[in-house]
């Protein structure tokens, strides 16, 4: 259970503070916008058919979590390009550079979500874990953050992981 | 001016570079690290004058580098500076007492570094 000083992290609430999240993610390091959107519009959405999916474990004294984020190939490209100024038009980039973004991406989300969220304490982040899927994947949660950003769905979910998870450490 | 920057992303390690490519600053050298370990290796085989630091790495974390650079004390002039998600008080009161001159929250703006790298480049002028 997380500490009495923590907010709850795991509310239903809390996808707003994460949209907020992507929204400064987005714009300091993508120079993109991150637009909110409901699940109706998310699932219209249309995106490359693999998918990229980077968690990222956090945890602070009892409490431990994960964050989620899961991005369609095409928006992990075009993230990419911003990210380094790479020429959209140059060679498919390679599959590590794909994997290596996303899960900056996620790391990025989760720590300012974080910041924001319990300024006062110092979380530990797990390095992401990213893989690629085949079809846009079930969310994780129901409460999922759902944004689009150049017209491509991105959702962020966040779920506690349990007293057993923060006392095993990553 | 010698730089390391140590992040356990390559891309973020590219950006960081990318950005001082943009600035005036006089720059002889810049030097990359995925961990701790492998910064302290490379402190110990060459000159470096600022340190980019990433907190959350794999094997030996920003924060245990800058324990144990302080802990060796043979870098005295080294200009320490942290680049993490974690904007945390309690993480920047604990750089503050490893002698770390500035604190740069992921995600910045190219500006924001271009800035913080200037100042860096005037602690060690100075």
């Amino acid at each position: 259970m997380c500490s009495a000083k923590l907010p709850d992290l795991f509310s239903p609430d809390v996808t707003a503070q994460v949209a907020g999240a992507i929204a400064s993610v987005a714009e300091k390091s993508f120079f993109a916008e991150a637009e909110p959107c409901d699940r109706a519009r998310f699932e219209t959405l249309e995106a490359a058919s693999a998918w990229l999916v980077a968690t990222v474990q956090f945890r602070e004294g009892a409490c431990a979590g994960a964050l989620t984020c899961t991005v369609p190939h095409d928006l992990a490209r075009t993230l990419l390009d911003a990210f380094t100024g790479r020429d959209p038009l140059d060679a498919e980039p390679d599959r590590e550079a794909l994997f290596d973004l996303v899960g900056e991406l996620s790391n990025m989300i989760c720590g300012t979500w974080l910041t924001r969220m319990a300024t006062a304490q110092a979380f530990t982040l797990s390095r992401p874990v990213v893989e690629m899927v085949s079809g846009r994947p079930a969310l994780k949660s129901a409460g999922a953050t759902l944004v689009a950003v150049n017209d491509l769905p991105l959702a962020v979910s966040v779920a506690s992981l349990g007293e057993d998870a923060a006392a095993a450490g990553f | 001016m010698r730089i390391l920057i140590v992040d356990d992303s390559a891309m973020m390690r590219a950006l960081i570079k990318r950005v001082i490519g943009l600035t005036e600053l006089h720059v002889d050298e810049v030097v990359e690290a995925a961990d701790g370990a492998e910064a302290l290796r490379i402190l110990e085989s060459r000159e470096v004058n600022l340190l980019l630091t990433d907190v959350n790495m794999p094997g030996m974390t920003g924060v245990e580098l800058l324990r144990e650079i302080a802990r060796l004390d043979r870098w005295p002039d080294l200009v320490r500076v942290i680049i993490s998600t974690d904007g945390s008080a309690s993480r920047r009161d604990e750089a503050a007492e490893l002698d770390v001159r500035c604190y740069l929250e992921k995600p910045f703006s190219p500006e924001v570094l271009r800035h913080v790298l200037s100042q860096a480049a005037g602690s060690l002028q100075s």
